[in-house]
């Protein structure tokens, strides 16, 4: 073995954190990121430096832009839960603005890099499109690609959809970062969402080869990091649905499909036991006058004394055209000398108007009442029908007692398809927001 | 949650109704008319095998 140069280090001898300036402008650059920085961007001019090992600085590109206010600023310090290991202190040390544009559309982002000496870096990032907040880190291992109709990588046993693809081109730095970033600089970003995850791998092309970065990210409310990072005033509204932002609809899918499946077998056993207890008695059927005069009169018993109970009366009229009929049953407890009246009418209407024909009302008519005291009564029917139009040949009555009613059973019915069906409209709509900015939005027919 | 507890106490309360008022028809039925009748007067040569009310309506006093 031959001796060689002597092995370069393999830590840079920690940056001296005195008061550095730039070399371009001369502004106070103050290194905050220890050992790991590759590049320090200076925020008022835009010059990038890279840290040299001794602690000073050199230009790696000047430049002369001009100070773009971000949503959060450099340097702001916050406490942010990231990952589930509890609140833990982070200081923005760099920012970067990126933007995809697509079919002439910009959609730029503000990135901040976020670092604690203890836990390293993590990123936050800020939609200018509509609003939505991100945060996450570097993803520990790499995802793998599926090949499927749909687009996907997979990730500890999850499947991400693709979202969007695109390139991210870099319009703005500011502060310190591990690597070497610059205006100008572009990646291929893809993004893959499997709520609330998402997976952006990027991939910047060099003349050394291929740079493949694997970050994951998960959505966070805009006030959350307002609150994190102590901001005046009220954070820039959300306009829009964070790509992985998990489906509020999603999570009650289980819970309405279970207590729906139950509540209609109870419902279909107890419309089967309501429908069958039904004894839909005729009470009584006849002819009844075609004109007032002599009502008819009868002893008839209704239901079961001490018990309410349900009656239908319907009245058909035949050979009846442009005409009406009317019919008024009244059950008299012949003691109290109370009776309660009940009127039915049937008619009918048809002719023709401008070429088309029409028609309208009902025969026979119907009429239903509930709350009907079971026990005998005198029932004096009076009855009438129309002399004009086609008059009725004649009148037929019949009364039933303990009738199904439909409109008991349809109600719970209703009721019962109604949450879960609100819960699936409420679903999709959300989907469907979700997935309208991706690559894969729905085509929408277009109509002249 | 709310829409969750909304939900069991519609479908259970409309199921209730099946269960209960269904059968008598007391709260999702037409109310009749009712009141007091009185005996009417037979016509001039007819015969009247059973009584001829008069429908007077409404309340008629409560005691």
């Amino acid at each position: 073995m031959t001796q060689g140069a002597p092995p370069s280090k393999l830590f840079r001898e920690e940056a001296k954190t005195g008061s550095v300036q730039c070399l371009a402008c001369g502004a106070p650059i103050t290194l905050r990121g220890f050992a790991g920085i590759e590049q320090v961007t200076c925020a008022f001019c835009g010059t990038a430096h890279e840290p040299e090992p001794d602690g000073s600085l050199h230009i790696l590109q000047q430049a002369a832009r001009q100070h773009r206010p971000s949503v959060l600023p450099l340097y702001q310090r916050g406490s942010l839960d990231i990952g589930g290991s509890g609140p833990t202190d982070w200081e923005i040390i760099g920012l970067t603005w990126r933007e995809i544009t697509k079919e002439g559309v910009s959609y730029p982002w503000q990135e901040f890099l976020l670092f604690n000496p203890y836990h390293g870096f993590r990123w936050l990032i800020y939609s200018m499109s509509d609003g939505v907040w991100s945060v996450g880190g570097p993803l520990p291992g790499a995802a793998k690609v599926v090949q499927n109709t749909w687009p996907s990588v997979e990730y500890k046993g999850e499947r991400y959809k693709h979202h969007t693809s695109g390139t991210a081109k870099t319009t703005y730095v500011e502060g310190e970062f591990p690597w070497q970033v610059k205006a100008g600089d572009s990646v291929s970003a893809n993004d893959y969402v499997c709520p609330p995850k998402l997976i952006s791998i990027e991939v910047q092309r060099t003349k050394a080869g291929a740079d493949v970065n694997f970050t994951q990210v998960q959505p966070i409310a805009a006030a959350a990091v307002w609150a994190a990072f102590r901001m005046p005033g009220s954070p820039p509204s959300e306009r829009g649905i964070h790509p992985s932002a998990p489906n509020p609809a999603a999570a009650n899918t289980r819970f309405y499909l279970l207590a729906a499946l139950a509540l209609f077998i109870l419902w279909a056993l107890t419309t089967v036991v309501y429908a069958g207890g039904r004894a839909n008695k005729e009470v009584w059927k006849g002819n009844v006058p075609l004109a007032s005069g002599a009502p008819i009169s009868q002893e008839v018993t209704i239901g079961e004394p001490g018990k309410l109970t349900t009656i239908e009366v319907e009245l058909q009229a035949t050979g009846m055209n442009n005409s009406w009929a009317y019919a008024e049953v009244m059950l008299i407890n012949p003691e109290t000398e109370e009776a309660t009246v009940i009127g039915v009418a049937a008619e009918y209407y048809s002719g023709v108007d401008g070429g088309e024909s029409w028609s309208e009302g009902s025969n026979p008519g119907h009429q239903i009442v509930g709350a009907v005291p079971g026990g005998k009564y005198l029932m004096q029917i009076n009855s009438e029908a129309d002399r004009g139009g086609d008059p009725a040949d004649s009148l037929t009555l019949s009364i039933r007692e303990d009738v199904l009613l439909l409109r008991y059973v349809f109600i719970p019915l209703v009721f019962i398809l109604l949450f879960p069906l609100g819960n699936f409209i409420r679903r999709a709509t959300f989907e469907k927001k979700r997935w309208a900015e991706s690559d894969h939005a729905p085509v929408e027919s277009e109509s002249d | 949650m709310v829409p969750k507890i909304l939900y069991f106490m519609l479908s259970a309360g409309s199921l209730g109704l099946l269960v209960i008022d269904a059968p008598r028809g007391s709260l999702l039925t037409g109310s009749p008319e009712s009141g007091k009748v009185e005996r009417g007067p037979a016509g001039p040569g007819t015969t009247i095998r059973t009584p001829h009310y008069v429908f007077l309506g409404g309340f008629h006093g409560g005691k």
